[in-house]
């Protein structure tokens, strides 16, 4: 049965889909859903800007009525997996800006040869360049060196020090490839699929087809970290939850300071106190929703409840100080709370240790146009040892067999030098997996002597393959993820995506 | 033996189809004649047709003598087919001579037909391996047709399925045994029993206990089919995706020579396909929906999740980490009935002691056990024994130290172990690495053993007596663990 409409029976479709031509046919259940969506929209473009992540919360805009009581959490449209899962969490280490794949994970000796010679137009002729287009291009070499590592022996290169410590238990494809060259849409492609606003992003896509573990913290929570330089704006689009009922869109944590603001109580008012009026508001809000049946005083009710547990939750899982010092140091923490990515990463881990499904940490500073030999040494020091940290500790906490890590960009960088350094490059890039379902120690993709294009070797991992693949490691066939709206069954993959069998455990 | 000999032999089934055709017609012809007078042969007839009869034997005769010159075939079984055929060729060399004297002629004429039909059983026998006509004949033709009643039953539930027996040595007797079995040995190699299987043949050891890629049989089986050494050759049954993955699961498996099929806690996989091959329902699985329902009930009770695998099957997770100290002892005795299902369950950070253990080892079926930051220690754990599907087991900061190293050996399908922030040093993880890495090797050293003293015992024989000896010793019986 197709899932959408197994989870959204007729009461329950998005407003949206409703076409002009089935006006005509409106029973009084669909002009309220229509109303109340209208409500709820308005609601939440007013509350979308103002960057409170609690506020983002508390309007949870559902039509499904299902989602929302108390005892009985969102399941997830799909009841059980398509087939035996691997995984049941995901953290995605993006690096935003496009990390250099030729420099740190896709060495090419015939690069480093050509270095400072004309490209070959060969590879470059009629192809689609962003800030290098019609400019004369020169092939530009890595100019750190790499080493095999591990028992498997992958090439990892010597500016990711800590990486290569986990050379055994990563999966590098090198055959990465997207259709979108520049930042915004290529982040909106690597997470959605689709450049088309209004598409829900991966994260969503999954706490819509399983839902979440954790009922005193947000399924979908995104982190962007500080420092570096460089910093492109990442916008929120990027983890909205699209066409799916937004209770599904990622919720952004802070990463200085407290993850959620004004999440204590004021002076006077002590949680049993904070209970009461909780307690109160629901009865007033029940004897209201007795009168209009209006399921988003439903909604609000069940948001006023996980605001409420996110009071203790929240503080509880910021509270760093039972992690001992060595835990700061495997991370490379210099402060606790200060928005590194080191930081975010160890809040990642207690997040997923807590039942989040999703965790998604930005880390920008990966653009690197100009002053690639420094400035990459300064993105691999911030981010080489805390990733390498994540995956060890998740690891020697058993969580590693079911938690899939997703480390790379939204694009690679050109081979040919920009200056001194690097242009977007959509044709080849690198990205890296670990645990849940995914067999460690294999490289797979490869691209030509010049790092220039994927190989059309069977091995090629278009985004869409890389989403095809990251849902099928969660059991789930993506083809059979649907959801309804505008009178189509969309999916993450869309028309797209095959999965990766030979990087799959 | 030249080869135009050779290819002469070979063409010994084609040939010795006509003359066989050709005396059924006359016979045929015969008895119609007999009947309808109008119908009779004429003698001119009957002359042309018996002397192509004649001709047609003589040949079969020679080219199935140049067959047998080149050996591979049980001796005893190829010379009653000789000896048969030279009889049947004489007998229609008699009828030649007797077609005038019709009292005669048509006495021989039916002894020849009987004689011709068990000459092609035996080439038949030859073929394709004695008792192949039998084995599925209806029960009240078996004994008639020298298949025996068939010593043992065939098993009636997967339960009673032995691992060898019925379900790994019915796909070698199907697909291999025809040649290499007891009436024709090709390559020196038999395998029509578990110690011919073991001892190997002119290349070697056929299988190797816990390594399929290793494993010759299975090597010559993978090849593609227009290599030169793939088996079955070309033309021949080919076995099917299943044989092949029982028999890739039997070697991984160690190769064990006996106990129950089920004992050995197969994969779900190959359960389905050797219930398939042997036509028996699949062992009973608790009822989907009737688990799902109780894991509703007990989701809203005890405030932990407890979720589908697949969308299928009944196979449960359960999550009670969420839960906290609030769930322990007692509450874990409410999940026992969901112990049929319950593949996954993570008790990490709970209020489980030592005293659970008992409970979490009647849950048979679980794979993935996470008992991390629990108050278990090395008493605990020595309960969890009875886990046999046991693959992944979380022990991280609890207060396990290296005395369950002893208990952990315990567990055959541990590959996952995580033991960080306990009392477990290095040096111990190590040693159950090991210990564990060892017990899977130990299958194969006991099939090892069992192939070389089948060897000593040949070879003594032989050096002793100068001939084949007429008992083998059995393997030895693995010991009980």
């Amino acid at each position: 049965m197709d899932p959408s409409r197994a989870g959204a029976p007729q009461s329950q479709r998005n407003p949206h889909a409703l076409l002009t031509r089935d006006l005509i046919m409106l029973t009084p259940q669909d002009i309220k859903n229509l109303e109340n969506h209208q409500r709820a929209w308005s609601r939440r473009t007013f509350l979308g800007k103002s960057a409170q992540a609690i506020g983002t919360l508390a309007l949870g805009s559902i039509i499904n009525p299902k989602l929302l009581g108390q005892q009985d959490p969102w399941r997830g449209v799909l009841d059980a997996p398509h087939f035996y899962p691997k995984a049941k969490r995901v953290v995605h280490l993006c690096m935003a800006g496009g990390p250099s794949h030729v420099d740190l994970f896709d060495p090419k000796p015939m690069l480093n040869r050509l270095h400072g010679q004309p490209f070959p137009e060969s590879f470059t002729k009629g192809e689609q360049l962003a800030q290098l287009q019609g400019t004369e291009l020169l092939a530009r070499g890595a100019k750190v060196g790499f080493r095999r590592c591990g028992l498997s022996g992958q090439m990892i290169s010597d500016l990711l020090p800590h990486t290569q410590t986990i050379a055994d238990d990563i999966c590098i494809v090198r055959s990465m490839h997207t259709e979108q060259i520049n930042h915004d849409p290529a982040h909106a492609f690597m997470n959605a699929g689709s450049i088309n606003k209004g598409r829900p992003s991966m994260g969503s896509w999954l706490l819509y087809g399983l839902g979440s573990e954790a009922e005193n913290l947000p399924g979908y929570v995104v982190l962007v970290s500080e420092g570096g330089g460089g910093a492109q704006p990442i916008s929120a689009r990027q983890w909205s939850a699209g066409f799916l009922p937004s209770k599904f869109q990622g919720v952004q944590f802070q990463s200085r300071g407290a993850p959620v603001h004004y999440v204590g109580n004021p002076d006077g008012v002590c949680q049993s106190t904070q209970r009461q009026v909780i307690d109160e508001v629901a009865r007033l809000n029940g004897l209201q929703q007795q009168q209009s049946l209006d399921p988003e005083i439903e909604t609000r009710v069940s948001q006023y409840e996980l605001a409420f547990k996110m009071q203790t939750s929240v503080p509880e899982l910021a509270d760093i100080s039972e992690e001992p010092q060595s835990m700061l140091d495997l991370y490379g923490i210099k402060e606790v709370g200060d928005g590194s990515f080191a930081a975010n990463c160890l809040l990642a881990r207690r997040l997923l240790e807590r039942g989040s499904r999703f965790v998604q940490l930005y880390h920008r500073g990966w653009d690197h146009h100009r002053g690639l030999d420094e400035n990459i040494q300064v993105a691999s020091k911030l981010c080489d040892q805390a990733s390498a940290a994540l995956v060890k500790d998740l690891k020697q906490r058993g969580m590693l067999e079911d938690t899939l890590v997703i480390w790379g960009g939204e694009f690679g960088r050109t081979p040919m030098g920009q200056g001194t350094g690097r242009d977007h490059h959509i044709n080849a890039f690198s990205v890296w997996m670990a645990g849940g379902g995914i067999r460690p120690g294999t490289t797979w993709g490869s691209t030509d002597d010049l790092g220039y294009r994927y190989l059309n070797d069977g091995q090629e991992v278009h985004v869409h393959d890389l989403h095809a693949t990251m849902l099928a490691c969660f059991g789930i066939d993506h083809k059979k993820l649907t959801y309804r709206y505008q009178g189509r069954d969309f999916r993450l993959t869309d028309v797209h995506g095959h999965v990766v069998n030979g990087i799959m455990a | 033996m030249s080869d135009l000999a050779i290819f002469v032999g070979r063409l010994h089934p084609l040939v010795v189809h006509v003359p066989i055709g050709v005396l059924l017609l006359l016979a045929v012809s015969e008895a119609m004649g007999w009947r309808w007078s109008k119908l009779r042969l004429t003698t001119g007839a009957r002359m042309v047709v018996l002397g192509f009869v004649v001709l047609g034997a003589a040949m079969a005769a020679g080219c199935g003598w140049l067959l047998a010159q080149q050996g591979s075939y049980d001796e005893m079984l190829a010379e009653r087919h000789q000896n048969l055929g030279f009889v049947t060729l004489g007998l229609t060399v008699t009828l030649f001579v007797v077609q005038k004297w019709p009292k005669f002629y048509g006495s021989v004429l039916g002894v020849a037909l009987v004689i011709m039909a068990w000459t092609g059983h035996n080439g038949g026998s030859l073929t394709h391996g004695p008792g192949y006509l039998a084995e599925h004949a209806p029960a009240i033709l078996r004994p008639l047709l020298g298949g025996g009643t068939g010593g043992r039953p065939a098993p009636a539930t997967l339960a009673e399925a032995a691992v060898f027996h019925d379900v790994v040595q019915p796909v070698l007797n199907a697909r291999c045994v025809a040649c290499h079995g007891e009436s024709r040995v090709d390559g020196d190699l038999r395998l029509d029993s578990f110690e011919a299987i073991v001892a190997g043949g002119e290349h070697g050891e056929a299988i190797i206990a816990g390594d399929p890629a290793e494993s010759l049989l299975l090597q010559r089986l993978y090849l593609p089919l227009d290599h030169k050494e793939h088996m079955p050759p070309a033309g021949r049954p080919q076995p099917t995706d299943a044989d092949l993955a029982v028999l890739d699961w039997w070697i991984a498996d160690g190769a064990p020579a006996d106990g129950g099929f089920m004992d050995r806690a197969p994969d779900p996989v190959v359960v389905e396909i050797v219930a398939a091959q042997l036509g028996l329902p699949l062992p009973p699985i608790p009822d989907r929906a009737d688990m799902l329902t109780i894991a509703r009930e007990l989701e809203v009770e005890l405030g932990i999740t407890i979720r589908p695998l697949t969308a299928n099957e009944p196979w449960l997770g359960a999550n009670a980490r969420l839960a906290g100290e609030d769930f322990n002892n007692a509450t874990l005795t409410r999940l026992l009935v969901l112990a049929p299902a319950l593949h996954r369950l993570d008790l990490g950070g709970t209020g489980v002691t030592d005293a659970g253990m008992a409970n979490v080892a009647q849950m048979t079926e679980l794979c993935r056990l996470r008992l991390d930051d629990t108050a278990i220690t090395d008493d605990g754990l020595a309960a969890l024994s009875p886990l046999k599907r046991l693959a992944s087991l979380n022990l991280h900061s609890t207060g396990i130290t290296d005395a369950a190293v002893d208990s952990l050996t315990q567990l055959p399908r541990l590959r996952q172990l995580y033991v960080w922030q306990t009392g477990m040093t290095p040096m111990a993880a190590l040693t159950l690495a090991e210990a564990l890495e060892n017990r899977r090797k130990l299958d194969r050293y006991r099939t090892q053993i069992a192939s070389n003293q089948r060897r000593i015992a040949e070879e003594t024989f032989q050096i002793d007596f100068g001939a084949e000896p007429l008992v083998l010793p059995e393997a030895p019986a693995e010991e009980d663990e």
